[in-house]
């Protein structure tokens, strides 16, 4: 058998490779895939372990390591050299008027632990040096032998000054450093570095307990400052401290000491950082597992029998450092659209195979005649499947690898903030995966062909050339399934629909199965409806003239394989569809939502701080911060408001009071009542305000300052907002007592669609100040770009999809060229021009892959509001929106890529001889 | 020679007397010097080796020969369907040989009609359908009394709405002669028309052939290997090694069978000088 079916794919060569290519693009899509996954591990696992310098094996003590457990570890034998990892992030540092955070690690003890390449100058050798990263002296303008200022809070005990104003006064000042510290730690901890963490913990409970613990060293933090010389400059060639961006060097005790760990008038101690990660260094030619063993032991006898000792090699230190990173997910995804480039693959070669088999119908038939038995048959159109699928898939395996290989070499180009792999690491599964995979596929998309095939009767061969060729009939089986599917999809959908109210993430997950289900249901039965709708439009198309006649015609004589070619291309124009227009409908609903959360799109307002007596005190804005923002190109409007304290009604419900004229409403408020709501003798509640200070709208309400001042008796307004807030005039804050701080500005931005520029622009503006940025344009950039990457992204995948089915519908067409040569040439005999031939294909492809276009975004539009309607409910109410230049040019590339591909198959039809109407065969 | 001079009878060479049509009728199709060579050097087949012959309009010709001997090349090329080596062939006024792929298939579409061995009707289309497709094809309006006139003909009444897959050979043999004639064309060109039918049905759809010269007054050039059915033609021309090797006038079978009989002797009598 194999050299019949070889004989036979030989013979067959132009259609395979039709096939074969479909198969060659998802077996790539699968490889590329996987392997993308292990290049995003790669890169991860590389950006830990760069800086481990050349660290062999990297301990867990389990605990706090001390000098003594790290000499113990130096001690032990094999060892060449061990550091505590030890990370201070946010060091500020200035040199004249310019200022930075950076963070500082110490200097190694062993060149082994060196992360960074010196430039110029060297490393630091003593304290009150510092090494910094080229970018950080190039910020500071300064250069070896230059000094910086350092800056760090330091713990001092109380115990010189008794009184209790000056407590108080120390307290407010420890709370502020404690504060920014927890935020260096809460920055710390989500990148994962232990030392931090554990330092801010314990800088928290120091400032709680500074002048209250008994038994406890009374005192305080106080900042100070301290020059350090820069004595070298360094590079991170490995972007061992990309994430933070750049890493300074200075001695290990200066480290501590700028970190401002440890409490008590001694030098803060390696205790204090409260590491645990030890870095170990080997002996040349000692063996890595007896070394990690006695490292092992040593800690372990430092520890105790309960110490959670662990020493890893590198790979294991990074896989503990990143378990539950966010690749996995990512890849699950990513695969999920593999599959449905691999779906249509599969049906774009189940369509190849039945072609096939019909065309062999004399052949089989022949072979049937001359003692060939069912099962040798059907052997044969399996074993022809398999050859295809493993050829195909070992080329698109080979293309998936060369396209990362490609992506790679792109990405070391660009500067990017980590290390990239110079060369992809083929591993088994991103080898073995695609070409299973890819063989699987086609070996079961080939089975029903080959059961036709066993159906084919010895007689066959004895009957005319005309006679009806082998087909299957769609079973009653089929009908039932699909059925089946679409109903129970349908209600399942429904009914997600119904519950996503009140139980969210059940009712998605019921909504995405049910409309999973359904879809699979109607592609099931695409067999039963798809000729149907074919053959209205193609009824409608077929008024254009003759060529489109016979176009419409040609599509309802094989309605499987028609009906097949278009499920193919509505599989990914339908997702394409669902998506944008989800992404749309999803955009405009939170745009709405946006509204009534946010009376403004950007506010700006300065931080409230305390006085001497805990008192809250607003800071005004800064008068050029001011300036800038009415200039901030994008900006239309802007209001400079009063910001106060105000107690609100009888429930003793505190709320931020903004002052704000009815003629600065107007300028920068876009809710028309809100706008109305503001007037003197009136006050705006949110209704969020509303709701806790039982305000009815009309209500009159005593207003209070809190921080004392007088009293008066407003007319509520109950405006549709969710943000803590009240709205009145500053003439009514003014009567209240409030000293009228400017504080806050809000701007309105002159093209709501284009605000991602603007809030760039505005964080810019306002990055090295402790400005408070918040608005609608804030939240709507961030979605926005969620929402845009994540389509773009799956719009890419899904293209994958698309483009196969459009190989699919070349190759149907160029399959109907062959089976129809007899056709076109009597055509050209009775007098139809090369051009309309060419014009009816072009017809015929452009109604094929129009259809499926077609009903795609119909489906699509359906399950994208039916989706956004599920996930969206509990958020707010739902705003239906149709993508139309999306869906529009979804419909323009499917017409006129059908058009395209029937290019090649009309050119070939074309030149179909009339001559040929005459033959025999 | 004058392409539009008529032709006048017993022109013909020496090595065949008969060829030529009678005088009284002007020739609707007239080939003179037609060559058609395929390949090259050793595999040069000369299937057409200077024919010259015209065919009257309002006649019924049949082209007979032995296989090989070059009456489906001359079809082919008379028709339009296929290029000459040299010399020319004229439909009418028009020099076929001499028109691009355009003009050709106008030409096929509006001036010439055929009927094919193994009917090629369009399957997804009806009897009707098949039959207008011509019109269709040229935008032409189609002339309803001249269409039943075709389908009382042809006993196709019952049958117009049938796809071809419904109708007999001999059926869809008819639906075929209705789908040549529906243009009137000049000349209908059929290949071999009863070649995929059983006698009764081969026998009907000569009839009818006939009839639509009688009757209808069309011009048919049928190409046929079948003596009998030769014999319903008005004239016979015999083929012989690409040139014209016979003419019968209102033949019977016994006159066709007799004329390839002397064909057959005479490739017997030139075969050891041809070898």
């Amino acid at each position: 058998m194999w050299r019949l079916t070889l004989a036979q794919m030989r013979r067959s060569l132009g259609r395979l490779t039709a096939a074969g290519i479909a198969v060659a693009i998802g077996t790539a899509f699968v490889a590329a895939t996987l392997l993308a996954g292990d290049v995003m591990k790669r890169i991860s696992y590389d950006s830990i372990t760069a800086s481990y310098g050349t660290a062999d094996l990297i301990a867990d003590a389990g605990e706090s390591l001390s000098e003594t457990t790290v000499d113990a570890v130096r001690a032990a034998p094999g060892v060449a050299a061990a550091d505590p990892r030890v990370v201070v992030p946010y060091v500020s540092m200035s040199a004249g008027d310019k200022a930075l955070t950076q963070t500082v690690v110490p200097v190694a003890s062993d060149p082994a632990f060196d992360t960074q390449v010196v430039t110029a100058g060297a490393l630091p050798t003593a304290d009150g040096e510092l090494a910094l990263p080229e970018r950080a002296a190039e910020r500071l303008g300064v250069g070896v032998g230059d000094a910086v200022t350092v800056s760090y809070y330091r713990w001092e005990a109380a115990a010189a000054d008794p009184t209790s104003g000056a407590g108080a006064d120390e307290a407010a000042g420890a709370d502020d450093a404690g504060a920014e510290d927890a935020g260096a730690a809460d920055a710390g901890a989500a990148e994962a570095t232990a030392p931090t963490e554990a330092a801010g913990t314990e800088d928290g409970t120091a400032t709680a307990d500074a002048t209250a613990a008994p038994g406890e060293p009374e005192g305080t933090y106080r900042e100070r400052e301290v020059e350090a010389t820069v004595v070298g400059l360094t590079t991170d060639p490995t972007s061992a401290w990309a994430q933070y961006g750049g890493a300074a060097t200075s001695t290990q005790a200066d480290a501590l000491l700028w970190a401002g760990w440890g409490e008590g008038p001694g030098a803060p101690t390696l205790l204090d950082a409260a590491t645990s990660q030890l870095l170990v260094a080997l002996e040349p030619g000692t063996d890595t597992a007896t070394v990690s063993d006695e490292v092992s032991d040593v800690l372990s006898a430092i520890g105790g029998p309960h110490s959670n000792v662990r020493v890893m090699t590198r790979d294991e230190a990074a896989e503990y450092s990143i378990s539950g990173d966010g690749t996995g997910p990512i890849l699950v995804v990513v695969l999920a659209f593999a599959a449905v480039a691999m779906i249509v693959a599969g049906l774009v070669i189940a369509n190849t195979f039945q072609v096939l088999v019909a065309q062999r119908t004399r052949m089989l038939a022949l072979l049937r005649c001359v003692g060939a038995v069912r099962s040798q048959v059907r052997r044969s159109v399996l074993l022809e499947a398999g050859i295809l699928g493993l050829v195909a898939s070992v080329l698109g395996t080979l293309l998936g690898t060369a396209l990362v290989q490609l992506a790679l070499l792109v990405m070391q180009n660009a500067d990017l903030p980590f290390p990239v792999p110079s060369v992809v690491r083929p591993t088994v599964a991103s080898v073995v995966a695609p070409l299973a995979v890819g063989i699987v596929v086609t070996v079961l998309a080939a089975l029903t062909p080959a059961r036709v095939a066993t159906r084919v009767a010895p007689i066959a061969a004895l009957r005319p050339a005309d006679a009806p060729a082998a087909g299957s009939r769609a079973g009653r089986f089929r009908l039932v399934v699909s059925l089946l599917l679409v109903v129970g999809g349908a209600l399942m959908l429904g009914g997600g629909v119904a519950l996503s109210e009140t139980f969210l993430v059940a009712a998605v997950g019921i909504a995405v199965l049910g409309g999973a289900a359904s879809f699979v249901g109607l592609l099931v039965g695409a067999v039963f409806w798809m000729p149907k709708v074919v053959a209205r439009i193609g009824r409608l198309v077929g008024r254009l003239g003759v060529p489109a006649r016979l176009a419409a015609a040609n599509t309802g004589r094989n309605p499987a394989r028609t009906a097949a070619t278009s499920t193919a291309l509505l599989i990914g124009v339908t997702l394409v569809a669902m998506m944008s227009t989800g992404a749309v409908t999803a955009r405009a609903t939170l745009d709405d939502e946006l509204d009534t959360r946010f009376p403004v799109d950007l506010a700006v307002s300065a931080p409230f701080t305390a006085d001497e007596d805990g008192n809250a005190v607003t800071e005004p804005l800064p008068a050029g911060t001011v300036r800038a923002l009415a200039e901030l190109p994008g900006v239309a409007a802007s209001a400079m408001l009063v910001r106060d304290s105000v107690e609100v009604g009888t429930t003793g419900t505190v709320v931020d009071a903004l002052g704000i004229t009815p003629e600065q409403a107007t300028d920068v408020l876009r809710d028309a009542d809100l706008v109305a709501a503001v007037g003197d003798g009136t006050v705006a509640v949110s209704r969020a305000v509303a709701e806790a200070g039982d305000i009815e709208d009309g209500d009159t309400v005593a207003v209070a300052r809190t921080e004392g001042g007088g009293t008066a008796d407003l007319t509520a307004v109950v405006v549709p907002l969710d943000s803590w807030v009240v709205l009145m005039t500053p003439t009514t804050l003014e009567q209240l007592g409030s000293p009228g701080t400017l504080s806050t500005a809000w701007l309105r931005v002159a093209d709501v669609d284009a605000s991602g520029q603007v809030v760039a622009d505005l964080q810019e503006l306002t990055a090295d100040s402790p400005l408070d940025i918040t608005g609608a344009a804030i939240e709507r950039a961030l979605y926005e770009r969620a929402i845009d990457t994540l389509l773009a992204v799956v719009v890419g995948l899904l293209a994958v999809a698309v483009v196969i089915a459009l190989i699919g519908v070349t190759n149907t067409l160029s399959l109907s060229v062959i089976e129809r040569r007899r056709e076109s040439a009597t055509l050209r005999a009775v007098g139809l021009t090369r051009r309309q031939l060419r014009a009816s294909m072009a017809v015929e492809g452009a109604l094929i892959a129009g259809v499926g276009a077609v009903v795609g975004v119909l489906l699509g539009m359906a399950y994208g509001w039916l989706g956004s309607a599920a996930v969206l409910a509990g958020i707010s109410d739902l705003q239906l929106r149709v993508p139309w230049a999306d869906l529009g040019i979804v419909l323009g590339v499917a017409l006129v890529a059908g058009v395209l591909a029937s290019v090649l198959p009309g050119r070939s039809a074309a030149r179909t001889p009339p001559v040929a109407a005459l033959a025999v065969d | 020679m004058d392409p539009f001079a008529p032709a006048p009878a017993g022109t013909a060479g020496p090595n065949h007397p008969h060829a030529g049509a009678p005088g009284h009728r002007e020739a609707a199709v007239h080939a003179r010097g037609l060559t058609k060579v395929y390949g090259r050097g050793e595999a040069e087949v000369r299937a057409l080796a200077g024919v010259d012959v015209d065919f009257a309009a309002g006649e019924f010709t049949a082209i007979m020969g032995p296989s090989g001997s070059g009456k489906s090349t001359l079809m082919h090329v008379l028709a339009g369907l296929d290029s000459a080596t040299s010399g020319s062939a004229f439909l009418g006024r028009t020099d076929v040989t001499t028109l691009d792929d355009d003009a050709l298939t106008r030409l096929r579409r509006d001036r010439v009609g055929f009927v094919f061995q193994s009917f090629n009707l369009l399957p997804m289309f009806t009897a009707e359908q098949n039959i207008l497709l011509p019109l269709e094809l040229a935008g032409a309006k189609v002339d309803r009394a001249w269409f039943d006139t075709l389908v009382t003909t042809l006993g196709l009444g019952q049958r117009l709405t049938h796809r071809p897959s419904e109708l007999s050979g001999g059926q869809q043999q008819r639906v075929a002669i209705a789908r040549a004639l529906i243009a009137k064309p000049e000349v209908v060109f059929a290949d071999e028309p009863t070649g995929n039918l059983d006698s009764r049905s081969g026998a009907e759809v000569l009839s009818f052939l006939r009839r639509s010269v009688r009757e209808l007054g069309r011009t048919i050039i049928m190409v046929t290997h079948d003596p009998t059915a030769a014999a319903y033609a008005d004239r016979v021309v015999l083929l012989a090694d690409g040139r014209i090797a016979g003419d019968i006038v209102d033949p019977t079978p016994e006159a066709v069978l007799a004329g390839l009989d002397a064909l057959r002797q005479l490739e017997v009598a030139d075969a050891p000088a041809g070898a």
